[in-house]
């Protein structure tokens, strides 16, 4: 292969079998762990994809169980940190240049004491 | 199936998990991912699956004869006509309509009007990088850079690869083709490098292109005659960053993909606007498509051998023709010619040899704009409006927003950051447990799923 300066090191793949395994284990259960966790603490994804989707037999599975779950994630509140992420996003989005400029100071007063 | 939805995700999940569990049958594996690789295309449109099809066993066909004949006008005669049939369906497919539409204002200016023979052809998706990957096989094999006899199966691979199939990078035969020929294996840094990349360019199209695009580009850059200077000064540089972070976010997710499934692909972007002259430019922007006009196209014609006017005339043409190559309109054409021309200037007046100052940087980012302008309008007219609409220029700020503001110099701010960070990051995160790895992409993908408005736009490279 050649060289170039566009390449990444990291690419290096073990010449040792053990060591591949042992990283393919690791990507396992990367994965594995990955796609729990998106389904515990983001359903709310599932059940967009779900809503995008034509409805058939697995959709709607899919739609309904992860509906049931979202709701009983939103009672142990456990949608706030992304409820408050979205919510400040939107904020973000709404500002306008008034209210972002310093606010002008009242003008000095002219009269004496 | 764009890559930022959860369809992709779910294909991505199986087909990593199948090709990881045939990593002891290489040929086993190869099929599964040449039968993903139509799946994702097919998603589409399934009725160009028979069009790649037939391009990859034609090039695969091409690729045996001229590797088993020896050097002689024959053999050059088989290049030709390889070449002639990948540019044939390219041409076809993605130029008949300009070409005829062309034709027949020409013929009408000097009143000799004909009904020509206009068709709607739908351009299938990709059509442009994967016709040229197949150009890189017949040339590689040529050059005897790659191996003539790679398998029907590889050579399908190779051109049908779905992590780079509609978007590039442009893959070359010499590059893909001998990681075929073992199953591949993988390291934990691979591993690392590929899930930041992915999440990386989830980011950039996601939360950066998506909202600038819908912000402001998209608005402005539709009627910009309504809107005044500072919304069309800011569309154009949304429009610098919005490109930017869509096709470098396609060329991230596949570096990204294909890591994950055990194979390399090269850079495809290193910080273009940090460029201070136009042929740095060139070196970090595209640089698949730059260093494929390079080395099968500006070198062919003769390179800077034969002097300045000759230099002068071949990159003109490999950069018109790279203008082109993006889409069937005379404004691609005029962006080639402008960057064509600062080329040939820079080389004119010795300014990319010259000491390069932060000067430089700007006024290569502003003449880069200023052909961004083009490249993204639909016709000459609403660039001339965009470029000569002085009457606006005094109107109130209309759609530009703090945030909008900010994403811009978030995304010029991108190439402030450490040139090799991701890849340092990956490095150090391939040290950690699994467990770890996982709860920290999890967590960059939650706040990324919050932040991105909702549906996703198509990469703006899909049209090309």
């Amino acid at each position: 292969m050649q060289d170039d300066p566009h390449r990444d090191r990291l690419y290096e793949a073990p010449d040792d079998a053990r060591e591949h395994q042992r990283s393919r284990l690791w990507l396992s259960n990367g994965v594995a762990l990955s796609l729990l966790l998106v389904a515990v603490f983001n359903p709310v994804s599932l059940e967009r994809w779900a809503a995008a989707n034509p409805p058939n037999w697995a959709v709607e599975t899919v739609r309904l169980t992860v509906g049931v779950w979202s709701e009983r994630m939103g009672l142990a509140r456990l949608d706030e940190p992304r409820l408050w992420l979205e919510q400040r996003w939107s904020d973000l989005k709404a500002l306008d240049w008034d209210d972002v400029e310093p606010e002008e100071d009242d003008p000095p007063s002219t009269e004496r004491q | 199936m764009l890559f930022p939805t959860l369809t992709f995700g779910i294909f991505f999940v199986l087909v990593l998990s199948f090709a990881w569990a045939l990593d002891r049958e290489n040929g086993q594996r190869k099929l599964l991912l040449l039968a993903a690789s139509y799946i994702f295309y097919g998603w589409w449109d399934w009725r160009f699956c028979a069009l790649l099809a037939f391009s990859s066993i034609a090039n695969w066909a091409f690729g045996r004869i001229i590797g088993a004949m020896p050097a002689s006008p024959l053999r050059a005669l088989v290049i030709v006509l390889a070449i002639a049939v990948n540019l044939g369906i390219l041409g076809f497919f993605k130029y008949y309509g300009f070409f005829i539409e062309n034709v027949g204002e020409a013929l009408a200016m000097i009143g000799w009007e004909r009904d020509l023979f206009l068709m709607q052809i739908i351009l299938p998706v990709g059509i442009s990088f994967y016709t040229f990957q197949g150009i890189s096989y017949i040339i590689d094999i040529k050059r005897g850079e790659a191996d003539h006899r790679a398998s029907l199966l590889d050579a399908m691979l190779y051109i049908s690869f779905f992590p780079q199939l509609v978007a590039g990078p442009i893959v070359r035969a010499k590059d893909f083709l001998p990681q075929l020929t073992r199953a591949p294996t993988i390291s934990r840094a691979a591993v690392s490098l590929g899930v930041l990349l992915i999440l990386w360019g989830l980011f950039k199209k996601s939360v950066i292109a998506s909202e600038i695009a819908t912000g402001i580009v998209d608005p402005v850059f539709f009627a910009p005659g309504e809107y005044g200077g500072i919304d069309r000064l800011f569309a154009v540089y949304g429009y610098a960053v919005q490109i930017y972070c869509d096709f470098s976010a396609y060329s991230d997710i596949a570096i990204g993909c294909a890591a994950l499934l055990g194979y390399r692909f090269n850079r495809n972007f290193d910080q273009p606007y940090r460029a201070r002259s136009f042929q740095d430019f060139w070196r970090r922007w595209h640089i698949s498509l730059s260093t494929w006009l390079r080395d099968y196209l500006y070198k062919p014609l003769g390179g800077s051998r034969g002097g300045a006017l000759a230099t002068n005339r071949n990159l003109m043409i490999t950069m018109l023709l790279g203008g082109l190559w993006h889409g069937a309109a005379w404004t691609f054409l005029v962006w080639g010619l402008i960057h064509g021309l600062a080329l040939a200037t820079e080389r004119a007046l010795g300014l990319a040899r010259s000491g390069r100052s932060v000067i430089s940087l700007v006024i290569t980012f502003h003449v880069v704009c200023l052909a961004w302008i083009l490249f993204r309008s639909p016709d000459f007219a609403t660039a001339w409006t965009y470029l000569t609409a002085t009457d606006t220029l005094g109107d109130p700020v209309q759609v530009l927003t703090p945030f909008l503001a900010g994403m811009i110099v978030l995304g010029l701010g991108l190439h402030a950051l450490p040139p090799r960070g991701i890849e340092s990051l990956a490095g150090a995160m391939s040290r950690l447990r699994s467990p770890a790895i996982a709860g920290m992409g999890v967590f960059a993908f939650i706040l990324i799923d919050a932040l991105r408005p909702a549906g996703v736009a198509p990469f703006i490279y899909f049209q090309f």
